[in-house]
């Protein structure tokens, strides 16, 4: 009792050489004692010969235009490029000034240091001496 | 009602209800053997009657005070009434004399104070100790080239009998402070301060004084962790050389008369201390820029030049801070803040923070990173 058919997919597989050997095999066994396969693989590849003797047409007006277009399209996306770029090199110089501008690591007044110092060199005069408000 | 009206008003009703509550606990005084605490807040204008302005009857009664100060141990209570753009701040505060120097016990327990040529300040965490802190002289010379001192008669106070000595600053005939001198002993028990519109902006006052021969001890705070400094006199060329700023005298008469640097300190930090006969002040030099955290909770003010300065509302004495010219600046005053702020113009001060300005900062680090002569000299 002869296979299954082979399904069209894998005989145009196996026209294309895309089956696996083992796949390949199977069907070569199968389309060699199947009528009805065999017929369907001539025309399948009577088809794909036909496909690959057609000329190779061409669009000249539609291509002229299209290629333009990509160029121009090209063109401009290259200038929008250089625009960010030139855009992001002062944005990216700002930030990064302004990062650099900030406070860290600078100097704390040493509040408590300094009020000792001044209380004890002008206070205790004839002067009450004031002292109040805020710790700060 | 006037702005100085008003501010008159709120700070004889706050004196008064102050003073009432304090009657209730006070020691009896007598005059003639404790020098007592003031009553009712006086007017500028209730001070001369009779007024003295020669300066030799001005110096007797300074001198007087001076005299007394240093010799006379004793203890009190002090109040001292700050007016500023948010209103009122009083503060009180345990005040002791003796042979061992000074001690002021703030409430709520910091006590600052000099004793044998060691300030320091002691509060619940911290014991901070600087030695080779000695007192500046007063000069009288100082005080009659910038003010025109009047001597007034003899006025009622609750407790006794005091003489009111007002200095009108000459340039401006404008009343800054009165000064009230216990009449038995000398010791000036109270001072008014005004500022240029002739409002009040301090009050400080002694609601009990207690003349003894030893100053009664007082409790005192406790700290824990010990920090100590050394204060060093240095040599002002030498540290112009090191880039300090160093002016001599500032605006509107202070001139400078101590050069001190803290050797020790994080960062170098320069005392100047500069007087102009009546008020001391103190301006902290610290090379770096202050940290923009530094001024939390204060108000920015500007000076005559529109430098930007910090101060806190209350804050008694008045303290300002400030960067200029890649360095830090405190100063320390018991000055009127308007004339604290004309003084310290003469320093350098930066503009108020922008954008730009830390873009420029930020520039100007890049600069010095990428040019070698900079970079070796930072």
């Amino acid at each position: 009792m002869a296979e299954r058919h082979v399904s069209g997919d894998r005989l145009s597989a196996f026209l294309d050489d895309e089956l696996g050997d083992e796949d390949a095999l199977r069907a070569a066994r199968h389309v060699a004692d199947c009528e009805p396969c065999l017929g369907e693989l001539a025309a399948l590849r009577a088809t794909r010969d036909g496909l690959r003797a057609l000329p190779s047409l061409q669009a000249p007006v539609l291509a002229a235009g299209v290629q333009a277009r990509c160029r121009q399209l090209a063109r401009v996306a290259r200038r929008a490029k250089l625009i960010v770029a030139a855009c992001c090199v002062p944005v990216l110089i700002g930030v990064g000034a302004y990062v650099l501008g900030g406070d860290a690591g600078e100097v704390e007044p040493t509040t408590e240091l300094f009020l000792v110092e001044h209380l004890g060199r002008t206070g205790g005069g004839p002067v009450p001496t004031a002292v109040g408000g805020g710790e700060r | 009602m006037s702005r100085p009206v008003r501010a008159a008003a709120l700070l004889a009703a706050l004196l008064a209800a102050l003073f009432a509550g304090l009657a209730l606990v006070a020691v009896p005084l007598t005059v003639g053997q404790v020098p007592s605490a003031v009553a009712q807040p006086l007017a500028a204008g209730e001070v001369a009657g009779e007024a003295v302005t020669d300066p030799a009857a001005v110096d007797g009664v300074l001198a007087r005070a001076s005299a007394a100060a240093g010799a006379l141990p004793r203890e009190g209570e002090l109040v001292v009434v700050s007016f500023s753009e948010t209103g009122p701040s009083i503060s009180r505060m345990g005040v002791a004399f003796g042979d061992e120097g000074v001690r002021i016990l703030r409430e709520g327990g910091t006590e600052v104070g000099r004793v044998d040529g060691q300030g320091f300040l002691r509060s619940s965490s911290t014991l901070l100790q600087v030695g080779g802190v000695e007192q500046v002289p007063v000069s009288s010379e100082r005080l009659h080239a910038k003010y025109d001192v009047a001597v007034g008669a003899p006025v009622p106070l609750d407790t006794g009998l005091a003489v009111a000595v007002s200095l009108s600053e000459r340039a401006t005939g404008t009343l800054r402070e009165t000064l009230y001198a216990d009449h038995v002993t000398g010791l000036i028990v109270r001072r008014e301060t005004y500022g240029r519109d002739g409002a009040p902006v301090r009050t400080v006052a002694y609601t009990r004084l207690e003349v003894a021969e030893r100053a009664p001890s007082m409790p005192r705070a406790r700290g824990r962790d010990v920090q100590g400094h050394e204060v060093t006199a240095a040599d002002p060329d030498a540290m112009r050389q090191d880039g300090f700023v160093i002016p001599t005298s500032l605006p509107r008469g202070y001139e400078l008369t101590t050069v001190l640097e803290v050797p020790d300190a994080v960062v170098p930090t320069l005392h100047l201390i500069y007087v102009d006969g009546l008020y001391s002040l103190s301006v902290f030099q610290q090379q770096g820029r202050m940290r923009s955290t530094a001024t939390a909770g204060a108000s920015e003010l500007r000076t005559a030049t529109g430098g930007a300065v910090w101060r806190w509302p209350g804050s008694e004495p008045r303290r300002i801070v400030w960067s200029g010219d890649g360095a830090t600046f405190t100063a320390l005053a018991d000055t009127p803040t308007d004339e604290l702020l004309d003084a310290i113009a003469g320093l350098p001060t930066d503009p108020p923070p922008s954008i730009l300005g830390r873009l420029d900062r930020g520039w100007s680090r890049v600069a010095r990173w990428v040019s070698p002569k900079d970079r070796s000299s930072t």
